[in-house]
């Protein structure tokens, strides 16, 4: 089978320049606002930017359009409940927005699975160590952004493979015909790069 | 020479997506409590996910998305007692058409 990789790669969803947007406010101010006031234009602002994003994102990710829709609603609500607890010195808006429908996804997918085939225990109490609290990026999304911007192509191929089109890595290897060792160590190149930024930037971890 | 053994990356990044079964998931959540190096790994896909939730170009919403999230937090649900103005009232709460 042959896979035409301009079209193939990322093709689900589409990216925009992070110079684009001009958002009046930030999305950290938003969140204050909100975990302050209850102020719910700041809401209103905040679901405005994030849902359309939250649902193209998931819908990459395999979702059909209305199970996308309700879950970016339900991470926006999230976002509402939990704004009390983001700390804008220890992860940026996105990332922190990304986390809520990252998890929700998860239980989503879990839930589904678990009606078919398991005792509902076992998928409990085990601590997901990728949960909100874990989260430590002193990094700007944007910085993040620009950096993985930089990246070589096919760093960024596998990358978008990953993240918008939810794949493993051997199944990524199957998508691009190449060896599941390239995709390691592609995946590995990128996660250094980043890395050695982020652990530059860091300028606290707690314990 | 350390005697850590550490999982691959293709492992980290199925747990990351949630893709591990229950076992599997178990033994990289026991592994991650006692590194510091894996779990950087973890938040590096964090940031890069959340770089990428940035880039994305959104799908548009229904047009009653917006009306029905504002009354999804309206319900009440242990929120903090709110010495604002924000008392149930929706209608001053400006649209972005």
């Amino acid at each position: 089978m042959h896979f035409d990789r301009a079209l193939t790669i990322g093709s689900s969803v589409r990216m925009i320049s992070p110079d684009q947007k001009n958002c009046a406010e930030t999305p950290e101010a938003l969140i204050t606002r909100i975990a302050g006031t209850r102020d719910r234009a700041a809401y209103a602002a905040l679901f405005t930017s994030f849902a359309p994003r939250i649902k193209a994102f998931v819908m990459g990710q395999g979702m059909t359009a209305q199970e996308a829709e309700d879950l970016a609603q339900e991470a926006l609500l999230n976002v509402w409940r939990k704004a009390h607890m983001f700390d804008a010195s220890k992860a940026s808006a996105v990332t922190w927005i990304y986390s809520i429908a990252r998890n929700l996804r998860i239980d989503a997918a879990r839930k589904a699975k678990r009606v078919r085939e398991l005792p509902e225990d076992l998928w409990q109490g085990d601590g997901d160590k990728a949960a909100d609290e874990q989260i430590v990026d002193t990094q700007s999304a944007q910085a993040v952004a620009r950096l993985l911007d930089g990246l070589p192509p096919e760093q960024k191929d596998i990358l978008r493979l990953s993240f918008y089109e939810d794949l493993s890595q051997s199944d990524i290897a199957k998508t691009l015909s190449i060896p599941l060792g390239t995709v390691k160590s592609r995946l590995r190149l990128a996660m250094t790069r980043l890395r050695t930024a982020m652990d530059g930037k860091r300028t606290g971890v707690k314990s | 020479m350390s005697a850590v053994h550490h999982p691959g990356e293709d492992l980290l990044w199925d747990y990351f997506r949630g893709a591990l079964a229950p076992g599997l998931r178990l033994s990289v959540s026991t592994h991650l409590d006692l590194c510091p190096n894996c779990r950087d790994d973890l938040r590096a896909f964090t940031a890069i996910g959340g770089a990428m939730l940035e880039a994305t170009e959104g799908v548009a919403m229904s047009d009653s998305a917006l009306d029905l999230a504002l009354a999804r937090i309206e319900r009440p649900v242990e929120l903090p007692q709110c010495a604002c103005a924000c008392t149930g009232q929706a209608a001053g709460v400006p649209r972005r058409l």
